[in-house]
């Protein structure tokens, strides 16, 4: 039988969700709640220590909870972990810090859940309902671009060292994330700045992630404050901000990444390259393969590149947005702009429909246009050239938030793949015929 | 208030008018027939006496029929004695005297009669003979200037200015190297923000004098380096005086303005008191839950709150300001008693609707120009003060050898702002802003001083006890942003949280006990020479404070778009599930919620003597043991919030004065003086000022240690002139700076140590009459300019994120707020029938406001340009009546970045001109 969790589920969500519990697990988990008392996870300085979470147990995070440097946090498939709720001070956090480890390694009938501690997973607790609680913060040895080449991840006050990231090992690795899902997150952690769900700082290439997913975060689905951590199947569903971020020269890669709107939400895609200062190297220039990024037509735009940001998009979908792809140009020297004149921002072999209401290409700037201080119509012109030339299209994928997969399914005209990294699929967006993420 | 009236007119009717006789009269320089003020007239016997005015009047009334030697004496002329004079009951005599020149020095002229120190004369005699660099304003001055307050006072002191209205700057330094003190005993401030205690609390109808020293000296303590400023209240006087005054002001762009910005408060706003119209809801008062633990209960606190989020226009009053005060003294047996009484109200209005504020980045190294972040459209500002205080004073004269007196004062300000910008932010899509915030602050100090003094011919003893109580609240402060936007054809408003905080309200309170007491001793020392004296003496602060902050946050599930921002907190919008729902956080208020504790004990030895016969020398030492604690409340087992600061020091002090003539000296003096953070400094909380800024305290700063060294050559002339030329040099070790927590993502500014820093002045003072031209004889000229030159180490992070974009970004820079040149002068005109006129100019020059991180160029103020006229003529004796304009040249407070030879304005905006009348009436 299904779970109650899905009835009160929109259909929106069961499309993109059925991944995260499978048919039996939450009545499980729903019985262990009533017959085990949770048990609460608090920090004193010392640490989560290196121990397992069991999926017979209900977690309850209380505050900020590190994982530190050295210790191991296995948590078992199946696994409900619950933030308590408050913000600033109050918040809760999993804390994965700087030299530590997590091995949360859920499967596909088995996931891993994060979600608050009102959350009986029985569906009383809407799909848009945000803020509830913190969520999962990783953090590396990786390089940032910026100065000093050491930051503190937001929420968290400098003096608390154990919130720091940043450092010259772009191979580094946190540990495992698979199959899992981190909802109702987000909460603010003052100056208006809130959570977001899943926030990587540094986090470098040995680091395995694949098969997230972030519902109903008040901030962002996924931030990247630079590394070089590689994403595999990656859904943000419902996010306050954007869906995924990055920042401060993430250079990694991704594939079969998913954005879902609500109509309050951001873009898909906000990508900086740099914030303090924003040339700093290395540049932000990560790989993207496979997205389908769904929008609301009235979100700003699918994505900003901005303070000097890079990035390649190869082989996806765009649908539904209020406006295209904007790239920043100031009247300095290094901007976004620059980035793609010299070939560090590419946006080759997607597909593109119903952007800035256009189903035609007759406007290649309503998808892909300067934008800025020093934006001219030379360089629009030049990115009406470049986008026309370098198979992107216009065509109907017959997608909706309720169902990502196409019917119409792009699979011609592909941008290569260059690197074993990535899933050598022949189609465009993040789906083929298999939805992954109802799997 | 209408009680107080009354009291106020029975004492007067009480004290008042006693069938006795009086004398009256001029005194004038023999040799130039210019009346000198200043004089000390005295009826030998007695200790009845009066002291002459601007015109060289004195009246001394409620003389007790008899017979009388009168004697006249002032520094630098010839004690003159009138014997036998003959009062009979109701007369008035006139006796008119002529003062000549002193051929010789005066030693400290036999004053009997407390020593008057409110005239210019009298204060530039007091900085001749003080051991120690220093510079005055006088009760006269402050008249004759139109000051109405200490902070309008002090700007013609030399090496001083005036930051906004409040804060005292002396020698260019910061607020943080000056200290205040009142009637010589400490106060507290009252600015959480600041080091120092806001000048504008301080009436001048209450003030006697105000004295700015400049070098230390081991009687004094030791936590100061520009200036050390001792605000005296009135003394009790040498007969019934009354005076009462009434102004009004009209500043064309704030006051009978149908378009000021206000917004709906309290019953008692003109107070400067809020009635409780702002207090947090009682609902509110206790455990606020989170959602989901108490959905109903969340949205019952929620929709408790008053829905004030929003500035409102609404027609503006007139400035005005009333000041009461009387006074007189009672012979007693042989014991004299005097007493004195003060009171003042005003309430004022500043506004600007054409204000702008802008904020760029440089976002590149190669960039030829900086990039705009976001700029305003329209910012307007509304702000109305209401400062009353009430002063009491009782001394007792027990016998020519023992004086006890009690101070009691309160001063209240009130000032309620409202704020309301439109701006648009280049970095998002260009989207239209709205930035609104109503702010309410309420600040009180409360001071008890009860001092004596002992003198027989071997000691004299002088005590002071004093109990301070400071307060600030800041009751229900609302931040409001929220986007602009046009959809399908209709307006539409909401928040866009992922770009700004959301609309919160917060309640602050500090309140700051100081426990002072100090002893000096001071006897002759004829083992040195003839005419030293020795002093020592003990002191001991104690102050604790308690710093509150409560924060509510509006915040929502997700933004829903609204055709009136009204909407967003109307109760049927308070849901905490799908709309508004309020957040608060005790550990996040306990994080931001401080106490503190500070003991300063001080013991000192210092002589005074002449070591040949025109070179005089200071010369001690005083310890100062310093205890101080900062504590936030936020119990976080992990991180240490704690400041402790817990030194000793030893602090040498030598001033040499070389009398070259009777009327010149030569000054030299070297002095180690420290600088201590202040407790919100030194606190670890944070807090977020309007703009969004995160600003956190330090606890591990320590404190600064300066050298400071004096050279001053001085000439006087005739009473009131003078001519001065002084060079300094201060080194600085570990002096405070503003800084930023280069690692936070976003940006934190806090306080640091750095290593070290540098300042040369050169400084220059003249004040002078005019009489050798005759047609302006009745002119006088002073003005003063001070030079300053600083660096200061540049924070080691600071500096690695400045080089990223300048590489030859220099380790020193200018000292923060530090200005490297000001000019005061003023003209004044005096004639003998009663008028009197001035005008005034002060000059600050350009300094560094605000620092920035990284890329960002710094910010300078452009120079200041600050003009004041005054013209009053006297009536009757009684009465006067003065017009008077401020800010003549209407300039503006002009903020920008320079960088690549262009500049970006950072903010610019003016209050305008004001023009005011007052009619005074004395008696």
């Amino acid at each position: 039988m299904k779970t109650n969790y899905f009835n009160y589920l929109s259909a929106v969500v069961i499309a993109v969700s059925l991944f995260i519990t499978s048919c039996d697990k939450g009545d499980e988990a729903q019985k262990e709640n009533e017959t085990k008392a949770g048990v609460v996870l608090t920090d004193n300085g010392n640490g989560i220590g290196t121990r397992t979470l069991y999926k017979d147990t209900t977690y309850i995070l209380d505050g900020f909870v590190f994982v530190n440097a050295g210790q191991t946090l296995t948590i078992q498939p199946g696994t409900v972990i619950k933030g308590k709720a408050g913000q600033g001070e109050s918040a809760s956090a999993l804390i994965v810090a700087r030299g530590a480890k997590i091995i949360a390694e859920g499967t596909k009938d088995e996931p891993i859940i994060f979600t608050a501690e009102a959350d009986s997973l029985n569906g009383n607790i809407g799909n848009n309902v945000r803020g509830l609680w913190g969520g999962l913060i990783v953090l590396g040895k990786a390089r940032l671009n910026t100065i000093p080449a050491e930051q503190q991840i937001e929420g968290i006050p400098t003096t608390e060292v154990r919130g720091a990231f940043g450092g010259d090992n772009d191979a580094d690795n946190s540990g495992v994330i698979k199959y899992v899902s981190i909802r109702h997150g987000g909460t603010d952690i003052g100056a208006g700045n809130e959570i977001n769900g899943l926030s990587l700082g540094a986090v470098g290439s040995g680091t395995v992630i694949d098969y997230v997913e972030i519902i109903a975060n008040a901030d962002d689905g996924i931030e990247f404050f630079g590394g070089t951590v590689q994403v595999k199947h990656a859904l943000a569903a419902y996010c306050g901000d954007d869906s995924f971020d990055y920042d401060m020269g993430y250079r990694g890669k991704g594939q079969f990444w998913v954005s879902i709107q609500s109509d309050d939400s951001d873009r898909n895609g906000e990508h900086d390259g740099g914030t303090d200062p924003e040339d700093g190297q290395p540049y932000a220039i990560p790989t993207i393969y496979n997205a389908t990024y769904i929008g609301v037509t009235t979100n700003k735009s699918i994505i900003t590149f901005r303070d000097n940001a890079g990035g390649f998009y190869y082989n996806s979908i765009f649908v539904n947005h209020q406006n295209g792809i904007d790239i920043e140009k100031l009247n300095s020297v290094q901007h976004s702009f620059k980035q793609w004149e010299d070939g560090n921002l590419k946006i080759e072999n997607n597909t593109f429909y119903n952007v800035a209401g256009q189903t035609t290409l007759d406007n290649p700037n309503l998808f892909l246009y300067a934008k800025g201080e020093g934006a001219t119509d030379a360089d629009n012109s030049a990115l009406a050239t470049y986008f026309t030339s370098k198979g992107n299209e216009v065509a109907n994928p017959s997608i909706s938030a309720t169902n990502p997969v196409p019917a119409n399914p792009q699979t011609g005209n592909l941008y290569p793949y260059n690197d074993s990294w990535f899933d050598a699929v022949n189609y465009r967006g993040a789906f083929g015929s298999d939805n992954w993420a109802a799997g | 208030m209408k009680n107080i009236f009354t009291i106020i007119l029975l004492l007067i009717s009480f004290t008042g008018f006693a069938q006795k006789a009086a004398l009256e009269g001029k005194v004038i320089d023999e040799k130039t027939g210019e009346p000198i003020p200043g004089v000390t007239v005295f009826l030998v016997g007695t200790t009845t006496g009066a002291i002459t005015d601007f015109d060289g009047n004195y009246l001394i009334s409620n003389i007790n029929p008899g017979t009388y030697t009168v004697q006249f004496s002032f520094v630098s002329y010839d004690t003159q004695k009138k014997e036998n004079i003959v009062l009979k009951q109701g007369q008035t005599l006139t006796i008119n005297v002529q003062l000549k020149e002193a051929s010789v020095e005066i030693e400290d002229v036999a004053v009997k009669a407390k020593r008057i120190e409110n005239t210019d004369a009298a204060v530039i005699t007091l900085q001749r003979k003080s051991a120690v660099l220093a510079n005055g304003v006088s009760a006269t001055e402050m008249a004759q200037t139109g000051a109405s307050n200490a902070a309008g006072a002090l700007r013609k002191v030399n090496g001083v200015s005036v930051q906004g209205g409040k804060y005292v700057y002396v020698r260019g330094l910061s607020d943080r190297y000056s200290k205040t003190v009142l009637n010589g005993a400490d106060i507290p401030g009252l600015d959480p923000e600041r080091n120092t205690v806001q000048m504008d609390l301080f009436p001048t109808n209450i003030l006697d004098n105000i004295m700015v020293y400049k070098s230390f000296s081991p009687d004094l303590p030791a936590d100061f380096t520009g200036g050390f400023i001792d605000i005296k209240t009135k003394n009790f006087p040498d007969q019934f005086t009354f005076s009462f005054s009434a102004k009004i002001g009209y500043n064309p762009q704030a006051n009978l303005n149908s378009n000021f910005l206000s917004y709906q408060g309290g019953r008692t706003d003109f107070l400067g008191i809020d009635d409780g119209t702002r207090a947090l809801p009682a609902e509110a008062s206790g455990y606020i839950p989170v959602r989901y633990e108490n959905n109903e209960q969340l949205n019952q606190i929620g929709r408790s709150f008053n829905k004030i989020w929003f500035p409102k226009t609404q027609m503006s009053g007139l400035n005005q300001k009333y000041t009461i005060s009387f006074g007189n003294r009672k012979n007693i047996g042989d014991k004299v008693l005097g007493f004195f009484a003060g009171a003042s109200y005003a309430y004022d209005y500043s506004f600007f609707d054409d204000g702008f504020y802008g904020r760029y980045k440089l976002t590149d190294k190669n960039s030829p120009v900086l990039s705009r972040e976001y700029e305003t459209e329209q910012w307007q500002l509304g702000q109305e003060n209401a400062i009353w205080s009430i002063i009491g004073g009782l001394a007792l004269k027990l016998n020519q050898s023992n004086d006890i007196s009690l101070n009691i004062i309160n001063n209240h300000s009130g000032q309620k702002t409202a704020n309301s910008s439109y701006f648009i932010d280049y970095r998002d899509n260009e989207d239209l802003r709205q930035r609104r915030t109503i702010e309410f602050n309420s600040r009180n100090l409360f001071a008890v001083q009860l001092k004596g003094t002992h003198t027989n011919e071997h000691l004299n003893i002088n005590w002071i006890a004093s109990y301070a109580l400071a307060g600030q609240t800041e009751p229900d402060i609302r931040y409001l942003t929220n986007d602009v936007d046009i959809r399908n054809g209709d307006t539409v408003y909401f928040v866009n949280k992922s770009n700004y905080a959301y609309p919160r309200r917060f309640y602050r309170d500090m309140n700051e006990n100081n426990y002072f007491g100090k002893v000096d001793f001071q006897m002759p020392a004829h083992f040195l020479s003839e005419g030293s004296k020795v002093k020592f003496g003990l002191s001991n602060t104690y102050k604790y404070r308690t710093y509150r902050q409560k924060q509510i946050l509006f915040s929502e599930n997700q933004a829903n778009l609204y055709s009136n921002m009204a909407d967003y907190f109307a109760n049927d919008n308070i849901d905490a599930v799908n709309g508004v729902y309020i957040q608060a956080s005790e550990k996040d208020d306990n994080k931001n919620s401080y106490n503190g504790v500070q003991n300063i004990f001080a013991a000192y030895a210092m002589f005074d003597t002449r070591i040949a016969d025109k070179i005089r020398v200071v010369a001690g030492a005083r310890f100062e043991s310093v205890y101080m604690e900062t504590t936030d409340l936020f119990q976080n087992e992990i991180i240490n919030n704690q400041g402790v600061l817990n030194e000793k020091n030893i602090l040498p002090s030598v001033n040499i004065i070389y009398s070259v003539t009777e009327n010149m000296n030569v000054r030299l003096a070297y002095n180690k003086t420290l600088a201590r953070p202040s407790f919100r400094e030194k606190s670890g909380m944070s807090i977020e000022n309007k703009t969004g800024d995160i600003i956190i305290g330090n606890p591990e700063l320590k404190q600064s240690t300066i050298d400071n060294y004096d050279l001053r050559w001085e000439k006087y002339f005739k009473p009131g002139e003078i001519v001065s030329i002084g060079a300094f040099y201060k080194d600085f070790k570990d002096p405070i700076e503003r800084s930023f927590n280069t690692e936070a993502i976003n940006p934190e500014i806090t306080w640091r140590n750095v290593k070290e820093g540098r300042m040369y002045g050169l400084e220059a003072e003249f004040a002078k009459k005019m009489d050798f031209v005759s047609f302006l004889k009745n002119f006088k000229v002073s003005a003063n300019f001070t030079y300053v030159y600083s660096e200061v180490s540049v924070d080691e992070k600071e500096l690695n994120s400045k080089r990223y974009f300048d590489p030859n970004y220099p380790d020193k820079r200018v000292m923060f707020e530090q200005s490297p040149f000001i000019v005061n002068g003023t003209l004044s005109y005096t004639n003998l029938k009663g008028w009197n006129a001035g005008i005034s100019y002060t000059f600050n020059a350009e300094k560094l406001v605000i620092v920035n991180p990284t890329g960002i160029p710094d910010v300078y103020s452009t120079p200041t340009h600050d003009m004041y006229f005054n013209i009053s003529k006297k009536f009757a004796n009684n009465l006067s009546l003065l017009f008077e304009i401020k800010n003549i040249l209407d300039y503006r407070t002009i903020y920008y970045y320079s960088y690549n030879n262009q500049e970006y304005l950072y903010n610019n905006f003016g209050v305008g001109r004001t023009f005011a009348l007052k009619l005074s009436y004395k008696l």
